[in-house]
């Protein structure tokens, strides 16, 4: 598993190096020590820099999360960019080849970027830890509005670790190739 | 649990000269420890699984020794050298060193140009969002089996196109919204299924507009496709009109001369390029042509239903309304009531078999089943400003007029004659429930207002076939009512009597009008039998 998570990870290297960029430069807002900053690895870390853990819940939050809302936020705009165009418009190479060529690359990209959504599993259970767990935990409403998105990240982490997000991905363009295309 | 973690939270003042000097742990900073151990478990398992700081960490937890304080301190897995002060992953000097890690220049400017470009990104995402919803409407019905307004969805995309690019101007921009040869091959596609492969071929060159769409053709398996169904049956047009012709264009073609021309037709089957449907459905018409009898059309029509299941393209939108018009007019209303749902189960945008599966349970005085069928071809056949199609109208009004519904009927013909103003015939439709139920100067203005819209369609877009009979025989039906039972003080009355002048002498076909006139019918028991062109 290991093997084909770094092997997907390199495929999509522009995902892989820019979240590791977001998360190196949320470690240095948050002044918390990164060991590593080397962001295309070949192991489990590929992607993520090595950092020390969080100690507040706040801390924790963003480094779970901030990275991924801007991987997101980018990688949603390229994706869409590019499947609006040739999946709903019907841009072939015939139209223009540049522009073809650009809404490819506009796919991959949000692939890319997509598929380096979330965070390392133990930045999120850090979260949780200090969130829920630790003796002064974010008040209950915000743990509440926190928890379904903490949840998702959850999920996700896990995802990504096991390389379930890549065939999500595969489906996404396989289903837009069949039944839109 | 909370105990056990508690016993780990040091105490503030049994904290060590060396954590007050290495910086003060907040309260917060110290509750790191207690997450750490309620999560041991978790962390267990991110540990197993990644060469993560935490793994490192946890190797170097083994090593760990007494401080103190009684607190386990942890060697610091960075150097391996120092001790990691309680609450730190690291030692003192390690931290501050791995805290300074600076982001190197290019994953900034990665970083940057990640920002730059996504930025560009959204902004093609959000010119594009609209003519792509259009499209998305398109597959929404297209999935429903409905046909027409998928197509008429994928042809508004233009139009939506034309409204962005209109907006944004003919800058930078304006080149990436456009639509491309794939959107025009879908709107090909469906004119194939919604009209035939002949309008279609004839359409081609209209629907291929896209930039690229000359070399796009030439590679489109559906053109492809289409352009091979066109040949074969242009071949056979070639082969068999002339003994199509012969049956046509002669007047008194009798049984005997039918059966000659379907000898030559017959002497083609089973040629390359000769559709075996589409020589049957020639044969149904030269059956028709010549007067064989309906139960040798009906026959043809079998056969070609029999061919068709072996045939890879589907023809059956040529002939199955006929045949099972035919069934119905036989009496075998089952087997084409099984034949009718097939249909509207695959398109439930075509009207002639919701129409025919009205008129079969209008024949059963199935009222429920009626409503049941009316109502929902009115559920899918929805505009994209969510009103009703023309033709669910044209159903409605037929609902009505069979169940004897007048009211409904005016408020329905009031709204559709509202809705498509250049269409005459919702007024007159409203001109004949306002006559059915007796408000008969009404009606007349109505069917002077069908006239005048006839009159100006005719004028402005050539389109004759709006001046036809049924129109003429409701103003005169409507005319000589109003005269006989009403008020006569709406803005038109002042013509009737011109207008029943223009009529003198004028036969309708069919005797309905005349019924009407002379008293031995009422404009309901026109309207109950389903009918309203009064002819």
């Amino acid at each position: 598993m290991k093997l084909i998570y770094v092997i997907f990870k390199f495929l999509l290297f522009p995902g892989t190096f820019v979240r590791g960029v977001w998360e190196h430069i949320t470690c240095k807002i948050l002044h918390l020590p990164v060991e590593s900053e080397g962001y295309l690895r070949p192991d489990e870390a590929c992607g993520h820099v090595e950092h020390a853990l969080a100690t507040t819940p706040w801390s924790a939050w963003l480094m779970a999360t901030g990275p991924g809302f801007m991987m997101f936020n980018a990688g949603m705009a390229f994706l869409y960019a590019g499947v609006l165009n040739i999946f709903y418009l019907g841009v072939t190479p015939y139209d223009s080849l540049p522009l073809f060529i650009f809404y490819v690359i506009m796919i991959y990209l949000g692939v890319s970027f997509l598929c380096s959504l979330f965070p390392l599993t133990e930045d999120i259970l850090n979260y949780f830890g200090l969130a829920f767990h630790g003796k002064k935990g974010p008040s209950m409403i915000l743990k509440i509005l926190s928890l379904p998105l903490a949840l998702i990240t959850r999920a996700g982490a896990f995802c990504e670790r096991n390389c379930i997000n890549f065939i999500l991905a595969a489906a996404f363009i396989a289903i837009h190739i069949l039944f839109v295309l | 649990m909370d105990s056990e973690m508690n016993n780990n939270v040091p105490q503030t003042g049994e904290e060590t000269a060396e954590n007050e000097a290495f910086g003060e742990i907040s309260a917060a900073e110290q509750e790191i420890t207690e997450p750490a151990e309620t999560e041991e478990t978790a962390f267990e398992e991110i540990a197993g699984d990644t060469e993560s700081p935490v793994e490192s960490a946890e190797e170097a937890e083994e090593e760990t020794e007494e401080s103190e304080n009684g607190k386990e301190d942890v060697i610091c897995p960075n150097c391996g050298r120092e001790f990691a002060p309680y609450g730190h992953d690291y030692c003192r000097k390690c931290e501050k060193k791995l805290v300074r890690v600076k982001v190197p220049l290019v994953s900034y400017i990665a970083g940057a140009a990640a920002i730059l470009v996504s930025l560009f990104a959204f902004i093609v995402m959000v010119l594009n969002v609209l003519p792509a919803l259009q499209v998305f409407e398109g597959l929404i019905y297209e999935s429903g089996s409905l046909v027409y307004p998928a197509l008429d969805s994928y042809k508004g995309t233009d139009e939506v196109i034309s409204t962005v690019q209109e907006h944004i101007g003919t800058g930078f921009f304006s080149s990436f919204v456009a639509k491309g040869s794939k959107l025009d091959e879908k709107v090909f596609k469906n004119t194939v299924k919604f009209y035939n492969p002949l309008m279609a071929h004839q359409y081609e060159e209209y629907i291929f507009t896209s930039p690229g769409a000359a070399a796009f053709k030439e590679k489109s398996k559906a053109v492809i496709e289409n352009r091979r169904i066109y040949d074969t049956y242009q071949n056979m047009y070639v082969k068999i009109m002339n003994a199509y012709n012969a049956v046509a264009e002669n007047e008194n073609a009798g049984p005997e001369d039918g059966r000659k021309a379907i000898e030559t037709i017959e002497k083609q089957r089973g040629k390359e390029g000769i559709d075996s449907v589409l020589v049957d459905l020639f044969e149904f018409d030269v059956a028709g042509m010549s007067n064989m009898g309906e139960e040798a059309e009906k026959k043809y029509l079998e056969m070609a239903l029999e061919d068709q299941k072996t045939d890879d393209i589907d023809w059956r939108f040529l002939f199955i309304n006929q045949y099972c018009d035919m069934l119905i007019r036989q009496g075998e209303d089952e087997k084409a009531l099984t034949m009718l749902k097939d249909i509207v189960e695959e398109d439930k945008s075509a009207l002639d078999p919701y129409y025919l599966l009205a008129k079969v349970y209008k024949s059963r005085g199935d009222t429920d089943n009626l409503k049941d069928i009316v109502y929902e071809y009115c559920a899918n056949n929805v505009t994209s400003e969510g009103k009703q199609s023309d033709s669910a109208y044209e159903l409605l009004l037929y609902l009505f007029r069979v169940t004897g519904e007048y009211e409904d009927m005016e408020e329905t013909a009031s709204s559709a004659q509202a809705l498509y103003e250049l269409i005459p015939e919702y007024n007159r439709q409203l001109a004949l429930a306002y006559l059915s139920q007796g408000k008969y100067d009404e009606a007349f203005e109505q069917a002077m207002k069908a006239d005048e819209k006839a009159y100006y369609r005719q004028s402005y877009y050539g389109d004759t076939s709006v001046m036809n009979e049924k129109l003429f025989a409701t103003v005169y039906v409507t005319a000589f009512l109003c005269d006989k039972y009403g008020e006569k003080n709406t803005e038109n009355a002042d013509q009737i009597p011109d207008v029943l002048e223009s009529f003198k002498g004028r036969s309708f076909s069919g005797d309905k009008v005349e019924r009407i006139i002379n008293g031995e019918a009422d404009i309901k028991d026109i309207l109950n039998e389903g009918g309203c062109d009064l002819i």
